[in-house]
C-alpha cells in the first residue's frame, strides 16, 4: 500500500470518527498534500431528505466566497481595470456613507482586508434581482463606522458587496457572472454555484441547527442570506472544487489548462500582510482577503464561512504546498468537526502542531480594566467577572433580531453567556474557555491612554458604550 | 366505495416503469378519502427516491391558481371581467392599440385574447420581474382577433398575475402564499427554487436529442417572470386540496370560504370551444379547461414545464378528483393508462380515445393547408407530402436559446376526419392532433398544441 493510499484511509477514518463524536449529520473533508488530493464523507445531506453525502455533494462555504471576490479584483488589478490603492468612487461615483470622508477616501484595498471601518454586518435584503447588489450597496448610506477607516480589522460583509459591485460595474455584468467568466469558467470549477435554481438539480448539503437545549437537529430555514451579500460569500461548491481552489492559490497563478489567470506575484501579494490583528479570532493578520496565521511557527493562509446552517473552514500552509478544506451542514457543532479535522490534518500530513493555548484566571482587579457594556452594529456585549475569568452575554439588538425573524430565520431571545479566559504571556488576549465557541480566539483592543475601548470577539470589534 | 391504496400504488409502480416515467406521485380523492402513492426517483442524478412528500412543478397547472386569486379580486369588487385591463393597469400595452385599450381579465382566464402567448423572458429574480415582463409585451402581436378564438396563452396568464400584484399591492407569490396556500394549509407548497430545495424537490429530466435516456435538466425551473403561468411546486394531495375547494363551492376544509359559490361555478362555465377539441379538452372555462368524458363534465388542467408534467382531473358528479405529478419520461402516456383505470373503476367513465388515423387516408387537397404559420416561438411550414402533409418546426426566440442548437422538429400530418389530422415526428411515436380552421374573417389556422397559429403565407 503506497503512503497516499494509506493517508486516504486515515483522512476517511478520522472524518467518519469525528463525523459520529461531534453528531454532525454531513461532513465533507478535502486536503491536497505532496500532489495528491485526499478526501473524507460522512452522514447524509439532509436529515428529512437523506442521502449519503459523497464526493458530488455541494455545500455551502460561505464567507470563504470572499477569497473568489477578492481574486476576481485581483485579475482586474492586473488587467488594469481596478487600482487597489483608488478610492472606491472612482468605480462607483455614487457611493455613500454615513460619514462622507470615509467615503471619499476608502480604497478597494481597504474593502479586501476588513480596515474600512464601518459597520459590517447589514443584512438588508434587497431582493433577488440583477439589482439586489446596486441596491444593498445604496443602502449602506446609513452605515456609521465603529472604528476609523483603516484603524483597525473588523469584520466586515458589507466592504465585501462594495467590492463586488466595483466588479460587476467593471465587466459590464452581474457580480456572479463575473465570477463566472473571470474565475470559475476558466479554471474548470464545474461544481461551484450561485443559485438554488443550479444547485437544486444537483445532490446538495442542507443546513442544520442543533438545539443546544435537548441536542435535537432541524433543518435550517431559509436556504440561505440575500443575493446582495453574495459577494461576501454566496456559493456552494464540492470538495473537489474547494480542494482546486487552494491548488490555484497554492500554485504560480495557471489554471490546470496552462492558462496564466494571475501573476504569481499577485497571489502571493494577496498571502502577505496587509493589516495586523494578532490573538484575533479570525488570526494574526489579514492579506487580500485571506486571513493569516501561524500554526507550529510556520505560516497558515485561509477563510472558513458560515451560512445558515452550514460551517466550513479552509486553511493552506503555502510552505508546505498543503491544503485542507473541510465542509459540514450543522451549527454549532460544525465548527467543532471542523477544527478537529484540520487540527489532525495538519499533524498527520504536515506534522504541525500548535502548542495548546493557556487559559489563567485574574483577580477582580486584574479583570476590572475589562467589565463594561461594548456594543456593534448587531449586538450589544455586557462583561462582568466570572470567578476568575470573563462572561460575555451578547445580544442581538431588537431591530436586527426583527430584521432576521422577518427573513424566517429563529433568533434566540437570550443567548448564553461566553466565558472567557485571558491567557498567558499574551496580554490582553483572551481564549473562549467553554461551550460551543470553545477554542474561539479573541482580544481586547486599548486606546492611545492604555484604557480598554473595545474587544474583538469572533472577529468583530465592539466598541465601549 | 373505498379506496384501495395498494392496488393503486402497484398500478402506478407498473405503468410507470412500462411508460418510462423517472419519478411520479399520484393522489385520488374520492369524497373524504385520499390515497396517495409515488414511484421512481426525484433525480437521475442523486437517485433520491420519490415520495409522497415530494414537490414537483406542477407546471402550468399554477394558471387554475392563478386564475382562483383573480376571481377573489372580482368577489371583492376590486375588478370586473369585463372592464378593460388598463382600468387597472393603465401603463399597459400589447402592439395592437384596439386589443391594449380592450382586453379583459376574461379574455385573459379563458385563453380568447389573441395575444402571442409564448413569450419567454427572462426579467430576472427580483420582485419587479413581472413588471418588467409586462412592459416587454408592447410588442405582442395577435395571433388571431381579440375574442375570436382560443390560443394558449402563458403571457396573458403573466399579465393576470401583474394585475393582481398590482390590484393588492404584493408581489404575486405573497398573495398565493397568503389567500390560496395558508387557508388550504399546504405548507410546503411555493413557487422560488431556494423554498423548494429544502424539501425533497423532483428535478425534470429531458431526452437530448440523440439519447434515449432522459438527463437531469441544467436548471430546475424556468424564469420567475413565468411564475403566475406555471411556477408552483407542491405534492400531488396538495393539488387536491386544491380540487376540493372546487367541489366544495369555495369552502376550505376547515369551513373558511375563500371564493364565492358564483366564482366557482363561472370557472366551470364554458367561455370558447377549443378548435382542437381532442389534444386538451372541449372547451376553456375561466382558468380550467372543460370536457364531457363519455357524457359526464370534466374540468382539469395539464402541467408541463422543464422536465415536469402534471396532470390534474375532476369529476364533479362523482366527487372524484385525481392528481399526477412525474419527472420525465413518457408522461402524457402515463396520465391515459392511469387515468383511464382510475375513471372506469371509481366511476364507471370511459375515456376518449386519442385520435388515431384512419389506414387509408385516400386523395388530399393540400392546397387547402400548405404555407407558412408564424407565432411567438415558433415557425411552422407545411408542405404536400404525397397522401400526408408535412410540417417543419422550428423554435425561435430566448427559450429556443436556452435549450439549446436544435435541428427543426419535421412532422407527417395524416388526415384522420374532416380538416382534423394527427402529427407524429418518428414511426413509433404517439399521434398529437393537429387541426387547420378558418375564422369568419376568411383566416387559416393552425391549431397545434393547444396554440392557433396564422398562416401568414
Amino acid at each position: 500500500m503506497t503512503d497516499a493510499s494509506m493517508s486516504q484511509g486515515a483522512l476517511q477514518d478520522k472524518v467518519t470518527e469525528l463525523a459520529k463524536e461531534f453528531d454532525v449529520p454531513g461532513v465533507s473533508v478535502g486536503v491536497f498534500h505532496d500532489g495528491v488530493e485526499h478526501y473524507g464523507y460522512a452522514g447524509v445531506t439532509c436529515l428529512e431528505n437523506p442521502l449519503p453525502v459523497d464526493e458530488k455533494t455541494l455545500f455551502q462555504f460561505g464567507s470563504t466566497g470572499k477569497t473568489y471576490t477578492a481574486t476576481a479584483v485581483m485579475r482586474l488589478v492586473e488587467q488594469g481595470k481596478v487600482d487597489l490603492d483608488a478610492p472606491v468612487r472612482t468605480y462607483l461615483p455614487e457611493f455613500a456613507l454615513r460619514d462622507e470622508e470615509v467615503a471619499k477616501n476608502v480604497t478597494v484595498l481597504q474593502l479586501l482586508n476588513h480596515t474600512a471601518g464601518w459597520e459590517g454586518d447589514m443584512m438588508d435584503n434587497t431582493g433577488d434581482g440583477d439589482d439586489a447588489l446596486e441596491k444593498y450597496v445604496a443602502r449602506m448610506e446609513r452605515l456609521q463606522q465603529v472604528s476609523p477607516l483603516g484603524a483597525t480589522v473588523s469584520y466586515n460583509n458589507a466592504s465585501l458587496s462594495v467590492a463586488g459591485l466595483i466588479i460587476a460595474r467593471v465587466c459590464g455584468t452581474t457580480y456572479e457572472q463575473a465570477i463566472r467568466d473571470l474565475l470559475l469558467d476558466p479554471m474548470g470549477l464545474s461544481h461551484t454555484f450561485f443559485f438554488p435554481n443550479e444547485i437544486m438539480t444537483r445532490r446538495f448539503a442542507v443546513g442544520h441547527n442543533k438545539s443546544e437545549e435537548d441536542g435535537t437537529i432541524s433543518i435550517a430555514r431559509p436556504w440561505a442570506m440575500a443575493r446582495g451579500n453574495a459577494p461576501a460569500g454566496g456559493m456552494s461548491a464540492t470538495a473537489r472544487d474547494q480542494i482546486a481552489w487552494a491548488r490555484f492559490h497554492l500554485g504560480d497563478g495557471t489554471a490546470d489548462d496552462g492558462t496564466t489567470l494571475l501573476s504569481k506575484e499577485n497571489l502571493q501579494r494577496m498571502q502577505e500582510p496587509t493589516f495586523d490583528m494578532a490573538g484575533s479570532a479570525l488570526g494574526d493578520a489579514v492579506g487580500i482577503s485571506w486571513l493569516l496565521a501561524q500554526v507550529d511557527g510556520v505560516k497558515s493562509v485561509g477563510h472558513g464561512g458560515t451560512t445558515n446552517g452550514q460551517h466550513s473552514d479552509f486553511t493552506m500552509v503555502p510552505d508546505r504546498g498543503f491544503a485542507v478544506i473541510s465542509m459540514t451542514n450543522c451549527g454549532p457543532n460544525g465548527p467543532q468537526f471542523n477544527h478537529e479535522i484540520v487540527k489532525w490534518a495538519l499533524e498527520h500530513f504536515v506534522g504541525l502542531k500548535d502548542p495548546e493555548p493557556e487559559p489563567i484566571r485574574l483577580s477582580q482587579d486584574e479583570l476590572a480594566p475589562y467589565l463594561g457594556r461594548f456594543e456593534t452594529i448587531a449586538a450589544t456585549v455586557e462583561i462582568t467577572p466570572a470567578d476568575g475569568r470573563l462572561s460575555a452575554v451578547v445580544t442581538i439588538k431588537p431591530e436586527m433580531a426583527a430584521m432576521l425573524r422577518e427573513s424566517g430565520e429563529e433568533v434566540p431571545d437570550e443567548q448564553p453567556p461566553i466565558i472567557l479566559a485571558l491567557l498567558k504571556g499574551k496580554p490582553d488576549a483572551y481564549i473562549v474557555d467553554e461551550g460551543p465557541a470553545k477554542g474561539m480566539k479573541g482580544y481586547f483592543q486599548r486606546a492611545a491612554d492604555g484604557t480598554v475601548d473595545g474587544v474583538h470577539l469572533g472577529g468583530r470589534l465592539a466598541t465601549r458604550v | 366505495m373505498a379506496l384501495d391504496t395498494a392496488h393503486w400504488q402497484e398500478r402506478l409502480t407498473a405503468l410507470a416503469e412500462k411508460r418510462g416515467v423517472v419519478g411520479a406521485s399520484f393522489a385520488i380523492a374520492l369524497g373524504d378519502e385520499t390515497v396517495a402513492g409515488a414511484t421512481g426517483v426525484l433525480n437521475l442524478r442523486t437517485k433520491a427516491p420519490a415520495s409522497t412528500e415530494s414537490l414537483f412543478q406542477i407546471g402550468s397547472i399554477t394558471k387554475v391558481w392563478t386564475a382562483v386569486l383573480a376571481m377573489q379580486l372580482v368577489d371583492e369588487g376590486l375588478v370586473d371581467l369585463d372592464k378593460p385591463l388598463v382600468t387597472y393597469l393603465p401603463d399597459f400595452t400589447v402592439a395592437d392599440p384596439e386589443v391594449t385599450s380592450t382586453v379583459t381579465a376574461r379574455h385573459l382566464l379563458a385563453h380568447t385574447s389573441g395575444i402571442d402567448g409564448d413569450l419567454f423572458l427572462d426579467t430576472g429574480r427580483g420582485d419587479d420581474c413581472l413588471e418588467k415582463y409586462v412592459a416587454a409585451m408592447a410588442d405582442l402581436k395577435q395571433n388571431h382577433p381579440l375574442g375570436a378564438t382560443m390560443s394558449y396563452c402563458n403571457s396573458g396568464y403573466i399579465l393576470l398575475g401583474r394585475l393582481i400584484e398590482v390590484v393588492r399591492g404584493k408581489t404575486w407569490d405573497t398573495v398565493l402564499r397568503e389567500n390560496l396556500f395558508a387557508p388550504l394549509g399546504l405548507t410546503s407548497a411555493g413557487t422560488l427554487p431556494e423554498e423548494a430545495l429544502l424539501y425533497g424537490a423532483a428535478t425534470g429530466h429531458v431526452e437530448p436529442p440523440g439519447a434515449d435516456e432522459p438527463a437531469v435538466t441544467p436548471q430546475w425551473g424556468i424564469y420567475r417572470s413565468c411564475g403566475p403561468a406555471g411556477l408552483i411546486h407542491m405534492t400531488a394531495t396538495d393539488l387536491l386540496a386544491f380540487a376540493r375547494l372546487h367541489l366544495d363551492g369555495g369552502v376550505t376544509k376547515d369551513g373558511t370560504r375563500i371564493l364565492t359559490e358564483a366564482s366557482i361555478t363561472a370557472m366551470q362555465q364554458p367561455e370558447v370551444d377549443i378548435p382542437d377539441r381532442w389534444t386538451l379538452a372541449d372547451q376553456w372555462g375561466l382558468g380550467w379547461f372543460l370536457m364531457d368524458w363519455d357524457g359526464r363534465k370534466v374540468y382539469g388542467h395539464d402541467g408541463a414545464t422543464l422536465g415536469q408534467g402534471g396532470f390534474l382531473r375532476i369529476l364533479p358528479d362523482t366527487g372524484l378528483s385525481v392528481a399526477l405529478l412525474a419527472n420525465g419520461g413518457h408522461m402524457r402516456e402515463l396520465f391515459t393508462d392511469l387515468f383511464s383505470e382510475v375513471f372506469s373503476e371509481l366511476a364507471g367513465v370511459e375515456m376518449p380515445d386519442w385520435p388515431t388515423p384512419v389506414d387509408d387516408p385516400g386523395e388530399l387537397d393540400a392546397s387547402a393547408y400548405v404555407g407558412s404559420y408564424v407565432r411567438e416561438g415558433v415557425e411552422m411550414t407545411v408542405e404536400a407530402d404525397g397522401s400526408d402533409l408535412k410540417a417543419t418546426v422550428r423554435p425561435t426566440g430566448p427559450l429556443a436559446e436556452t435549450m439549446g442548437e436544435r435541428e427543426p422538429t419535421v412532422m407527417t400530418l395524416r388526415r384522420f376526419e374532416g380538416d382534423a389530422f394527427v402529427a407524429r415526428e418518428k414511426a413509433d411515436d404517439p399521434w398529437t392532433p393537429a387541426v387547420f380552421f378558418s375564422l369568419p374573417d376568411g383566416g387559416r389556422y393552425l391549431h397545434f398544441g393547444a396554440r392557433a397559429t396564422p398562416r401568414v403565407g
